[in-house]
């Protein structure tokens, strides 16, 4: 093959090839850098590089301009490091290679599209922030799934499922560990004449009120559940003496007895508390809840 | 006699440094040391006219023994000689009162203006 | 020929050199301060040098490692690779960028991208240090642009061709660039008899020194 074919090559590359000489002038420009750049070749042969393609006047290229002259090493200019390389439309890798013709030297530079890429990895970016966005979105879902699968809605305490599920938890800690665990019963007493009295509404607050209540009185790992209308379930694991016991039992023994003011009324309110043991009072928790709920019917009876 | 101090990690970089600098000046002796914490102790000790120092350097770096140096003489003449020539640490160095800084590697034309530089500021 | 203690203070100076300018090039290119360790040449015997790499391996790049490598094979034989531990490169392309690095967000992958721009940040280092040993020696040293590769489970035979004849460079180089250090290696793999002709001429050239 015959050298006079080369130019004719050049035009067919889809990458965009200038040739420069040594003193950075422009001797060849072909048709897709014509596309790339805008400009005709016609326009720009004759004209100095960096007149043409003003951002190669950083000193970084002049340098490499120069080493590649007088090495003869390939040099690579990255797209995403030289953003806009030759206008705002085209994001361009840069290759520079030195050919020797005769005695000349020539430099040749190869623009390579890589806007397609940068496109993809954008919306590859938009997926990834949409997905992460979804993934928030749905663990704040499950989140409050989770708190109406386990929690009671008016009060907030636990609910019978996670009752259950701590107390076979506890049961089994307490077998293995040998410590008993007390499983107190709480009725509201005369709750049927509040709400007649005040109305659901304030009635609902006082049954928030005294789930509070119980909270406040037990220990971080105590578990207090609604379990019915107007019943508690307060689980206390880890019971070595009967003193741990007393101590939560006085706090809640102290608000057996108050009035509280709710919506404006003085309302008296007063609990039934009847508590068994794990091991004394029964080996299941079943035992254990039919045990205390007999404990406190005897304490509402007493009290009345 | 014209007394010069080398201050450079490499054997080899102020061996060719000594060889450069010899072609260019007379009546003038060397010293060295290899790091900025040694430079600094044969600076208190000898007294060198001229401070020729890298600043890339284990123990102590050279611009931290350029300020040092500064600091106990704000006259000493000190030149920087360094292959680090990151904009921003050639003004901080530049910002310390150095002479001049020059990049590595010295070469004949470099040697030269250093030789000039030290042979009129000694004479005058 | 020098001896052994020599020729590594030789190579280190000089390639010390190139990593200033390279260091200089990148942090021109990314307008940020970078700062530089002081890199150490070990010259070793192949035996040695698979040891000690294997060792950098297993510690700093716990296996993966993104290489930039170019060979050269004229009147110097060797081949020269650039290794930084992959975990670190995204931060590192990150800053390179200017783009802000997410630990979450988007995958551990590499796109085409992010393989142009260590193809870009292996070239100038590689350019400046190979550039400076060859004009410090006067010999021409002919190559091309580097081939990038990440490499799960990389050993050191991935880099080191074992023979009498043969040697292994290694020097270690740390950046830091605002706060985040890149703990990378240059292994360059050389016939001895390269060597040998580059600390003759050195010899030559500095004569006396």
């Amino acid at each position: 093959m015959n050298d006079a074919h080369l130019p004719g090559i050049l035009n067919c590359i889809n990458e965009g090839i200038v040739l420069i000489k040594r003193d950075l002038e422009i001797t060849y420009w072909n048709p897709f850098m014509e596309n790339l750049h805008g400009e005709k070749s016609s326009k720009v042969l004759g004209r100095k590089l960096e007149d043409v393609l003003p951002s190669l006047k950083q000193p970084f290229f002049s340098r490499a301009m120069e080493q590649l002259v007088a090495s003869g090493n390939p040099v690579f200019f990255s797209a995403a490091m030289h953003r806009d390389l030759i206008n705002g439309q085209h994001q361009v890798n840069l290759k520079m290679n030195r050919i020797q013709v005769g005695d000349e030297l020539i430099l040749m530079l190869e623009f390579i599209d890589v806007t397609g890429q940068f496109k993809r990895i954008n919306q590859l970016r938009c997926y990834v922030s949409q997905l992460s966005h979804l993934n928030t979105e749905l663990k704040q879902k499950e989140k409050v799934i989770e708190k109406l699968a386990y929690y009671d809605r008016l009060t907030g305490v636990a609910n019978r499922a996670l009752f259950e599920k701590f107390a076979d938890k506890y049961l089994s800690l307490a077998k293995r560990r040998n410590t008993m665990l007390g499983l107190m019963f709480v009725d509201v007493n005369e709750f049927k004449m509040i709400n007649d009295t005040y109305g659901h509404n304030t009635g609902d607050k006082v049954m928030t009120r005294v789930a509070s209540l119980l909270t406040e009185s037990t220990r971080k790992h105590d578990i207090v559940c609604r379990y019915g209308g107007d019943e508690f379930l307060v689980l206390l694991p880890d019971i070595r003496t009967m003193n741990d016991y007393y101590q939560i039992a006085s706090r809640i023994e102290a608000n057996k007895r108050r009035r509280i003011i709710q919506d404006g009324y003085s309302i008296a309110v007063s609990l039934s508390i009847g508590i068994s043991f794990y091991p004394d009072d029964g080996l299941t928790i079943s035992e254990l809840v039919s045990r205390a709920d007999e404990y406190m019917y005897a304490d509402k009876q007493n009290s009345r | 006699m014209t007394k010069l101090l080398i201050v450079d990690d490499s054997k080899f970089s102020q061996k060719i440094t000594r060889s450069f600098l010899d072609r260019y000046l007379d009546d003038v002796t060397f010293d060295f040391a290899d790091d900025g914490q040694a430079g600094l102790e044969k600076f208190d000790a000898w007294h060198p006219d001229y401070i020729i120092v890298d600043l890339l350097m284990p123990k102590l770096r050279g611009q931290d023994m350029i300020k040092q140096v500064k600091l106990s003489d704000p006259d000493a003449r000190v030149i920087v000689l360094s292959a680090d020539v990151q904009h921003h640490v050639r003004e901080e160095v530049e910002s310390l009162g150095v002479l001049t800084f020059v990049n590595k590697p010295l070469d004949d034309k470099k040697a030269r203006e250093l030789g000039t530089l030290i042979g009129k500021s000694s004479r005058g | 020929m020098a001896d052994k203690l020599n020729s590594s203070d030789i190579m280190t100076e000089l390639f010390n050199i190139g990593v200033g300018q390279a260091a200089n090039t990148l942090s021109d290119i990314i307008g940020k301060r970078i700062d530089l360790s002081i890199p150490n040449v070990s010259i070793l015997n192949p035996e040695k040098g698979k040891h000690v790499l294997d060792q950098y391996l297993a510690q700093v790049a716990e296996g993966t490692v993104m290489v930039s490598s170019i060979s050269f094979d004229q009147q110097l034989e060797g081949r020269v690779s650039l290794l930084f531990p992959a975990d670190k490169m995204h931060q590192f392309i990150a800053l390179c960028l200017h783009e802000t690095w997410d630990e979450e967000a988007v995958t551990k992958e590499f796109t085409d991208i992010d393989y142009d721009t260590i193809r870009e940040i292996g070239n100038i280092v590689i350019n400046s240090m190979i550039g400076e040993l060859s004009n410090a020696v006067s010999i021409p040293v002919k190559y091309t642009l580097p081939e990038i590769d990440v490499l799960d489970h990389a050993c050191a035979d991935h880099f080191v061709v074992f023979g009498d004849s043969q040697l292994v460079l290694i020097m270690y180089l740390d950046f830091d660039i605002e706060g985040t250090e890149i703990a990378g290696a240059i292994v360059i793999n050389m016939a001895l008899n390269s060597l040998e002709e580059i600390l003759d001429q050195i010899n030559k050239l500095y004569n006396g020194v």
